[in-house]
């Protein structure tokens, strides 16, 4: 009796003991991570006078459109250490109709200020630009990416999203700086120059990047960096992304300087992409370069930028890769100007008029005025 | 009693009616210029008064100017406890939010926010939580172990356990 009273007593302290541990867990449990959710697009019009580009058998001719390109819905939430990053553009299509693309999904911890280790598809930390800038028009100055870094199916030269493991961080130099790290294992390139490999990496081969950059004390808001990337292409020969395939080991070495204080912006890049052909035994260098340069006032910021592009000549019979790529075929190497001016309307909207012109080194030159109202809400 | 047999008086009524209505306006544009005066000042003094405020895990109890300028922009990610950063603000146009754009930053609050939602945009700064009181930004530092807000000095002299002024050097 007395042993049965005392089992009861315990079965029922147990059995409070358990209710209490689990409505301390109930309770314990953190709080339910809040997503916030931003918009971000364009409206633009653009008009191109094109002289026409005998290479690729571009005809001559104008061309003026106004376009709706595209609406972002921006995703973010944090808990704790944990981090979670969306971008989601509804964009339109060489059909005239929308498609939605994942721009971006990152996933990401925060060990320390010195390692931060980001899983996903995110932008490559290539240069500044790159991953600067996303696709959110509002927060760039021009209406349009430099050409070096447009997105792979815009014809850019560096592989701008990648997918796999990021890893940075910020390690203090004493008195002189900061140097912050990037370095990237992913899966690379995919077969042809506008396919981004979500899914699979078609030669199992992963990407490797590295990009370091000094932030020195001294001029508090500048960038001095450098990135190097390496990478093995299957690169598909006619460009439909089906096989035969070419094996083409990619280098890509780069330099970048940036300064965005005081209103004014400063951003220069230079790229060296060296593309070595095994069943060819051909080894071709590209080169490519901007520096932009503008006066952020707010209600009136005018900026130029210049742009040059340089090619192998014989790109076209040897590299399969960059043959296909949408900036040699339409401007092959080139020389390129940008004026215009960003009129920060309200902390929601940007409008942008600009004149570019283009001189293909080939011959014919491209003349554009582009006007772009860019919202971000 | 002046005013009253001016008032009677048809003929004179006008002319006094136009001294006293000038005196009037010259007393009431004394009033404002010395309420001016008086409020410009405390405006000022008002704008000192703020102080910054963080929880106390993480574990530091001081940073740089340098290093706040660097949370404010996201390039300074955690704290020395591992904590994340998070910014506990108010809105742009608020006196908190003007003072700790000029004192972390340098720049006006305009330009400072927009700053910061580009950064949110490129991944480096989380969000900032958006407070619209002392009570409430008190309340969002005390439950988030990485949060750095701005109270006034008023506020600060009455904290709960876990948050604490954070001094600047």
């Amino acid at each position: 009796m007395r042993t049965n009273s005392g089992g009861q007593v315990r079965l029922r302290a147990w059995m409070v003991a358990g209710v209490l541990v689990a409505a301390g867990f109930l309770f314990a449990r953190p709080a339910a991570a809040q997503v916030s959710f931003s918009v971000f697009g364009d409206v633009d019009y653009q008009a191109t006078k094109d002289n026409g580009y005998a290479a690729s058998n571009i005809p001559a001719g104008t061309t003026n459109s106004f376009s709706a390109p595209r609406l972002e819905l921006f995703l973010t939430s944090t808990q704790g250490k944990l981090s979670f990053l969306a971008e989601t553009m509804f964009e339109v299509g060489d059909a005239n109709e929308f498609g939605i693309d994942m721009e971006r999904i990152e996933i990401g911890y925060l060990f320390s200020d010195k390692f931060r280790l980001r899983v996903g598809r995110f932008h490559t930390a290539i240069g500044y630009y790159n991953d600067a800038y996303h696709h959110g028009r509002y927060f760039q100055m021009t209406v349009d990416r430099p050409t070096m870094v447009r997105f792979e199916d815009e014809g850019g030269l560096i592989p701008a999203h990648s997918v796999g493991l990021h890893g940075d961080g910020r390690l203090p130099l004493g008195g002189a700086g900061n140097l912050r790290y990037d370095a990237e294992v992913t899966n690379g390139r995919g077969s042809t120059p506008g396919m981004v490999t979500n899914l699979d990496d078609p030669n199992n081969g992963k990407m490797y990047n590295l990009r370091l950059r000094f932030e020195p004390t001294a001029i508090d808001g500048l960038v001095i960096g450098g990135s190097a990337t390496y990478d093995v292409i299957s690169a598909s020969v006619d460009g439909s992304g089906e096989a035969p395939f070419v094996s083409i080991r990619e280098l890509i070495f780069g330099g970048h300087l940036a300064y965005l204080e005081n209103r004014i912006h400063v951003i220069g890049e230079y790229l060296f992409i060296q593309h070595h052909n095994d069943s060819a035994s051909w080894t071709g260098n590209t080169q490519a370069g901007f520096l932009e340069l503008g006066y952020d006032a707010g209600i009136i910021g005018p900026y130029v930028r210049g742009e040059l592009a340089h090619f192998p000549a014989d790109t076209k019979t040897n590299d399969p890769f960059f043959a296909n790529n949408a900036l040699f075929q339409s401007r092959g190497s080139s020389k390129s100007g940008v004026v215009g001016v960003k009129s920060l309307l309200s902390d929601y909207l940007a409008l942008k008029l600009e004149g570019e012109y283009v001189h293909r080194d080939d011959g014919g030159t491209i003349e554009i005025v582009a006007a772009q109202c860019a919202f971000a809400f | 009693m002046t005013m009253s047999t001016n008032i009677g008086n048809g003929r004179l009524s006008r002319p006094l009616s136009t001294g006293l209505r000038g005196r009037a306006v010259l007393t009431a544009g004394l009033v404002v210029f010395i309420c001016a005066a008086v409020a410009w000042p405390l405006r000022i003094a008002r704008a000192v008064e703020f102080v910054l405020i963080h929880n106390v895990k993480t574990g530091t109890a001081s940073v740089s100017k340098s290093d706040l300028k660097a949370m404010a922009i996201g390039r300074k990610k955690a704290w020395p406890s591992g904590a994340p950063v998070q910014l506990v603000l108010e809105a742009v146009g608020a006196p908190e939010m003007t003072w700790f754009a000029l004192y972390a930053a340098g720049i006006s609050d305009e330009t400072l926010a927009a700053k910061m939602k580009q950064e949110v945009f490129k991944g480096e700064l989380r969000r900032p939580i958006i407070v619209t009181s002392d009570k409430s930004c008190v309340n969002a530092v005390a439950n988030d172990p990485g949060a750095v807000g701005v109270v006034s000095a008023e506020t600060a002299k009455s904290l709960p356990e876990g948050v604490t002024v954070l001094a600047v050097q």
